[in-house]
């Protein structure tokens, strides 16, 4: 016998992948406890088996918060601390804390949702940051989910980035040379994936997540604009231009949709992901293109 | 000049639940108050008010009431007592006074502080409104109905009574308007306003309801004074321990200070040049969040270094129902009728409290500034209007809104300035807006829409429901903290017993419940040895 599938806790519920997570985990019966930053809680779904609790990494989560959690995805990352202190502070101690706390209130299943970023950990903070957690919680056994760059429709994210980019500029600037290879993974296999990883004892290695098969970034914006039904001239331009002009927008505060983390994720590909666990247990991954 | 047991600072509703909780285990008592008190000549007219019935006043009678109070969309500007700002006026000849915010805020140097002028809130703290608190929910709510004895209260057990229990007896309630009981009913009738979280009920209000005539004054100032304010306690109590309680008018304290077993008060009256000692064995400051905290600051030495004060954040709004009531002919109290709770985790993670008024004349006044595009057809309109509209004050947990500033700034010349800015948390106003749209998602049982566009947002402090600029905590590590009998750290005989001492300010009406516990840290100190 079964019973109702069980409450799961969910950080950063209203980012790009965490609001999908939310969604699917409703949709599977689940019950979600939100955790939220203060004023955040609006953005969730009003749904009977979801509650939302504030909740600010870096901070302490109230512990009876989490009653009837069995289980808890981190998916939250703060992107406001700029400089490495801060993040660590913030993102890595306030990560830990949060894991500490979760296995302290006795959740048997913890996942973290990683990102490709972390393979080349020296390039960014994000990277950087992830790459710490990631470490503390293999060694802690805490599922580390390693996504590629996850692709959804009108969405947000990186993808809802380029795809706003490819639809609003007739000429498109190509990072370097367009050439690097870039996996994919569809928002519905990450939420598929991520429930299905509930079931499953941790592992030491990083689970990566994403299609087979590399996409380079020029095949990415051009099967968008396909899609798009918009002819779109790619013009190649070094790195440095770019991160110097985004620097510069940044700086002068002009609302870009897109940030120099975004960008290091764009040439950051590393080596290429081992998939083991997905052809261990059997999982497809669609094509997102 | 001898060594009084207990000296209290200041006679608004704190400093009166101080004293009466002194004098309830015969403990001498001695209140040094600025005392500062309504003009004579509209005591008189207020008196010659009172002498006529209802049906022989004349407009001319009350203009001396009506003719200062402005109100405008997002509220009044200034609450009167009276037609007269005495509640309101500057009385430290010592410092200097700044305030930043529109309009800007006083602290009260009336006797009876700002009861004069208050709107009888006394909704007591529920368990969630403590939350963070360093003493237990029984410690505040055990003292509760000592405080109800000391005022009237009117109120009824309804929805709310779960939430914020109250034992005891109650007086009758003041008689509902037309709009706000159809309201209540609606609200209560349809278990989706419950299941989202909210609970309406009759106000509970500090009135002596049994006499009231519903001339619709209340927000002038009550003609028969029926509207409780720290006068008639202090009153009662002058009467009642005549060899107990010493009251001193026109004192205005500017420090204490610490020494062999005994506090030092150095004051100065308003009238005498230069300045005395008081000498106590115990202090209770109760002179409002303003007064006693720069009368701490000053004590601590601690000139041009700001402290936060926690408000709890104001905001207005109207609601429209669908259908009218002839609310123009109707006799009305303009307090508040009903109070609505809502407890929505997706709005915030805290209670937010609304107080719900229905018509008053200022309303009427209101709209027809707000719509002279109708020309000569406003009139109808307007009263169409006023028959529809219920005004809504909101209130958020401090964690929610904006904090005040002050700083005690000292010149070259020695003299000082007090100066009263704040910081905008940009929660506040989301949260306000959050609830309005909460209410807006109940459209059909409560039959009626709050007027989104017409939310403002007032600035920190407007409500007066603000302190904790030494909150109570378990051990006072910090500079600005003090312990549970809000004693601040490096104290041991001085008390803060006004709101100076609140941890937070929850979503509330602050009066009741910073009497309450003003009462309790007054009981504990008479209690062996606090210390």
């Amino acid at each position: 016998m079964t019973g109702p599938p069980p409450t799961i806790a969910v950080t950063g519920a209203t980012g790009y992948l965490g609001s999908a997570l939310v969604q699917h985990l409703l949709s599977r019966g689940h019950g979600v406890v939100a955790l939220l930053r203060p004023g955040r809680a609006i953005e969730v779904p009003r749904h009977p088996r979801l509650r939302p609790v504030e909740y600010s990494l870096g901070r302490e989560l109230p512990i009876e918060a989490l009653k009837g959690c069995v289980a808890g995805v981190h998916a939250a990352y703060d992107f406001s601390p700029t400089n490495w202190t801060e993040i660590q502070r913030v993102n890595v101690d306030g990560s830990v804390t949060l894991f500490e706390q979760w296995r302290a209130a006795g959740m048997g299943r913890i996942i973290f949702v990683s990102s490709r970023s972390a393979v080349a950990a020296e390039r960014s903070f994000y990277g950087r940051a992830k790459r710490e957690i990631e470490e503390y919680c293999l060694s802690n056994g805490i599922s580390v989910l390693r996504c590629g760059l996850v692709t959804s429709h009108g969405g947000r994210g990186l993808f809802g980035a380029l795809e706003r980019l490819v639809s609003r500029c007739p000429v498109i600037p190509l990072v370097g040379q367009g050439r690097q290879n870039l996996y994919l993974v569809r928002i519905e296999d990450f939420c598929e994936v991520t429930a299905y990883l509930m079931n499953r004892p941790a592992t030491n290695e990083p689970i990566e997540l994403a299609f087979s098969e590399p996409f380079t970034l020029r095949e990415i914006l051009s099967r968008i604009a396909t899609s798009q039904k918009a002819r779109r001239v790619f013009v190649p331009v070094p790195i440095w231009v770019i991160r110097t002009a985004l620097r510069i927008l940044a700086t002068a505060g002009a609302p870009i949709p897109f940030g120099e983390d975004n960008l290091d994720s764009l040439v950051a590909p590393g080596c290429p992901p081992d998939f083991a666990f997905l052809r261990a247990e059997h999982i497809a991954v669609q094509n997102p293109l | 000049m001898g060594v009084y047991e207990n000296i209290v600072v200041g006679a608004g509703p704190t400093g009166v639940a101080t004293t009466a909780a002194l004098l309830s285990q015969g403990r001498r008592v001695l209140v040094l108050d600025a005392g500062r008190d309504l003009e004579p000549e509209i005591k008189g007219q207020v008196e010659r008010l009172r002498d006529k019935s209802l049906k022989e006043w004349q407009p001319s009678d009350l203009r001396f009431l009506k003719d200062r109070l402005m109100a405008t969309a997002s509220g009044f500007d200034l609450k009167l007592s009276y037609g007269s700002d005495f509640c309101y006026r500057w009385d430290d000849a010592r410092t200097d006074f700044v305030s930043l915010q529109r309009p800007p805020i006083t602290p009260s140097f009336a006797i009876g502080g700002l009861s004069r002028v208050w709107g009888a809130g006394a909704l007591p703290f529920s368990i969630a409104d403590l939350e963070g608190w360093p003493i237990a929910y029984d410690d505040l709510a055990s003292l509760f109905p000592a405080v109800k004895k000391l005022i009237p209260y009117a109120a009824t057990t309804d929805d709310l009574t779960k939430l914020h229990p109250l034992s005891g007896d109650m007086a009758s309630p003041l008689q509902l308007s037309e709009p706000a009981r159809r309201f209540l009913s609606d609200a209560t009738t349809n278990p989706r306003v419950a299941s989202a979280g909210i609970t309406v009920g009759s106000s509970r209000l500090a009135v002596e309801s049994g006499p009231c005539v519903y001339c619709g004054l209340c927000l002038y100032g009550c003609p028969y004074g029926l509207i409780w304010s720290a006068t008639d306690t202090l009153g009662r109590l002058t009467a009642d321990y005549r060899s107990l309680l010493e009251y001193r008018s026109g004192w205005i304290v500017d420090s204490v200070h610490e020494a062999a077993e005994q506090v030092e008060l150095t004051c100065h009256h308003r009238d005498i040049a230069g300045q005395r000692t008081f000498r106590a064995a115990r202090v209770f400051l109760a002179a409002g969040v303003i007064q006693s905290t720069k009368i701490m600051l000053r004590s601590l030495g601690r000139y041009n270094e700001p402290v936060m004060l926690r408000d709890s954040q104001y905001f207005v709004f109207p609601f429209l129902r669908w259908k009218g009531t002839a609310v123009l002919k109707e006799s009305v109290h303009t307090l508040a009728q009903l109070f609505l709770e809502l407890r929505d985790p997706h709005v915030c993670a805290k209670p937010v409290l609304l107080s719900i008024y229905s018509y008053n004349d200022q309303m009427l006044k209101v709209i027809q500034e707000t719509i002279p595009f109708f020309g000569p057809g406003a009139a109808p309109v307007a009263r169409a209007l006023a028959g529809r509209l219920l005004a809504f004050g909101g209130y958020l947990h401090s964690d929610y809104s904006s904090t005040l500033r002050l700083v005690l700034e000292r010149d070259g010349d020695g003299r000082d300035r007090l100066v009263l800015s704040h910081e905008i948390n940009p929660l506040a106003a989301a949260t306000a807006q959050h609830a309005v749209r909460a209410l807006a998602r109940l459209w059909r049982p409560l039959r009626g829409v709050p007027v989104l566009p017409m939310l403002r947002v007032k600035d920190p402090g407007t409500a007066y429901h603000f302190g904790g600029s030494f909150p109570m905590t378990l051990r006072p590590l910090r500079s600005f903290e003090s312990d549970r009998l809000g004693r601040p750290r490096g104290f041991s005989r001085v008390f803060l017993t006004d709101a100076s001492n609140f941890p937070t300010i929850p979503a509330s009406t602050i009066t009741f419940n910073a009497m309450a516990n003003a009462y309790r840290i007054a009981l504990a100190s008479t209690r062996g040895n606090p210390v």
